[in-house]
């Protein structure tokens, strides 16, 4: 009996699990529909107009997959290069003490720096091409890929390296050994963050620097009132983003499942 | 949702902005570096003839001319107006919807989803929809706001009372308290440190949100002006306002803390 009620338990907890974000999603889309179905506004369309054009763009007339990669060609560039220059300067800020005490006050400043009034003075430097957004993508992911990776090898028990020293193990050793296995956890935690701040910087380089992808449809759906279209775009760059993400997550949980000590904004 | 709480608990250490001055006077070799990369600046400012990149003491000298003709003034202070509406907007939603999520489980479970939905979406593409929606009036800026600014404080909040020894919690309820009590003495209190590591994250961003609505929107505040300049190539006058914009960052930021350093003076 005992046994039963526990999966009934189990069950019903199964239910509300899944039924509660479903009625959330079910009653606001409802409300949309309910305020926007009467007022014939070109400017903000109904639940399902958006739904419609969502699948418009994706599947029937594909509008959206040019401009989408149109614009990931300097999410994957950049996002590449702060991979690159943000782990080798996170592991160098880590081990040498005066490229630390040098570059310290600058990572605080750029944490805190908002990176978009500096756009206009990318463009100064390199123009409207693909050049600049790449930059813009690496300003906005490296500085947090570079502190992650700084605080995981950071955190390596010292005792560990001390042990592996005394056991006569070189500089090289110990980075295969001990230190890279160690801040595994951090640096991939560091990669996920790194990686949202790069969409963020490719939606960015779009809107404020020039709009040659996702940023040029948008202008041209809202320039035609086809408001639908409009949201639909917004919702697939969110969605992008999103499944972006959550494979991060998997693949971190996969490549290192134990804790890991992490620096996001 | 574990790993989340990881990242917001080891934040606080480690990604706290600190004031300038400090490194400054605590470690010579880190305030020669700062000194070290002005004169780089400067010299190559001089030396190189790169368009966007004039020398310090240029951005200097645009910053004390606008400083004196008040433009910056004007702009600091129509800027600072959106992020503290637009801020004050998602600090009482943030932590109203963050404390019930926390204490009753239905409400996590409806709203998790979505709230991390919007946490990883990238919050810009949403300003061309605000853009439409609101035309160019203020309320286009503070929804960008928001939108940076709301759902970081909803998870730390949420995460926060979550968090709190459930121990707390019973012996609270065994010596009688009710509800209110138990919010006002025992939760309130004990998830302070994570409700304020996601209310300093949440200012953090609401700066970004706010230089990038009005770098979008180009009309008024300090990113209209760096919009404008950028576009006229006057590449002093943008790093002067890129300097206003950290300083703005740093200032935002020094508040939040001295609030957080009273309200938490319990726990040393």
């Amino acid at each position: 009996m005992a046994v039963a009620a526990a999966r009934r338990r189990r069950q019903e907890e199964r239910l509300w699990a899944w039924g509660l974000p479903l009625g959330v999603f079910a009653v606001g889309a409802g409300l949309w529909e309910l305020a926007t179905i009467n007022s014939e506004s070109l400017i903000i369309p109904t639940f399902s107009q958006t739904m419609v054009g969502l699948y418009q763009l994706l599947f029937q007339t594909g509008q959206l997959w040019g401009p989408l990669l149109l614009s990931n060609q300097a999410l994957v560039l950049g996002y590449v290069l702060a991979v690159t220059v943000g782990v080798g300067l996170g592991l160098g800020m880590a081990r040498a003490r005066w490229l630390e005490s040098i570059a310290d006050p600058y990572v605080h400043m750029m944490l805190a720096m908002p990176t978009a009034p500096l756009i206009p003075l990318v463009m100064m430097a390199l123009g409207l091409g693909i050049e600049s957004r790449v930059l813009i993508v690496f300003l906005f992911a490296f500085i947090y890929i570079t502190v992650n990776t700084r605080a995981g090898v950071r955190n390596v028990d010292p005792g560990l390296i001390e042990m592996a020293r005394s056991f006569g193990a070189s500089e090289a050793d110990v980075w295969r050994r001990i230190l890279i296995p160690g801040a595994v956890p951090a640096i991939l935690a560091g990669l996920r963050i790194g990686l949202g701040r790069a969409v963020n910087g490719m939606v960015v380089a779009e809107l404020l620097l020039v709009a040659t992808g996702i940023g040029n449809l948008l202008l041209e759906f809202r320039a035609a009132f086809h408001s639908g279209l409009l949201f639909a775009t917004v919702l697939a760059v969110a969605l992008e983003a999103i499944v972006l993400l959550a494979l991060m997550r998997v693949l971190e949980d996969r490549l290192a499942p134990w804790a890991s000590s992490v620096v996001g904004d | 949702m574990a790993g989340a709480t990881a990242e917001v608990l080891k934040v606080r250490r480690v990604s706290r902005p600190r004031a300038l001055w400090r490194p400054l006077r605590e470690n010579a070799i880190e305030g020669l570096a700062l000194l070290g990369g002005v004169l780089l600046w400067e010299a190559c400012g001089w030396l190189l003839p790169l368009p966007w990149l004039p020398p310090f003491s240029h951005v200097v000298a645009a910053l004390a001319q606008f400083i004196e003709s008040g433009v910056i003034g004007a702009n600091v202070a129509v800027s600072l107006q959106g992020l503290a509406i637009g801020f004050g907007f998602s600090l009482v939603v943030g932590l109203t919807v963050g404390a019930l999520m926390g204490r009753y489980r239905r409400v996590e479970q409806a709203l998790d989803v979505y709230v991390y939905a919007m946490l990883l979406s990238p919050s810009m593409v949403f300003a061309p929809i605000f853009f439409a929606i609101f035309g160019l009036s203020d309320m286009a800026r503070i929804a960008v706001i928001v939108m940076y600014a709301l759902f970081v404080i909803i998870i730390n909040t949420s995460t926060g009372v979550r968090t709190v020894d459930p121990a707390l919690v019973e012996m609270a309820r065994s010596f009688g308290a009710g509800e209110r009590q138990l919010f006002l003495r025992i939760l309130l209190p004990a998830s302070l440190p994570l409700v304020f590591a996601g209310i300093r994250l949440g200012m953090g961003r609401a700066v970004k949100g706010m230089i990038n609505g009005e770098m979008f929107i180009a009309l008024v505040g300090l990113g209209a002006l760096a919009q404008k300049y950028g576009s006229q190539f006057e590449a002093s006058k943008v790093f002067a306002i890129a300097l206003v914009v950290l300083i703005v960052a740093l200032f935002a930021n020094w508040i939040v803390q001295i609030i957080e350093q009273r309200l938490t003076r319990w726990a040393d």
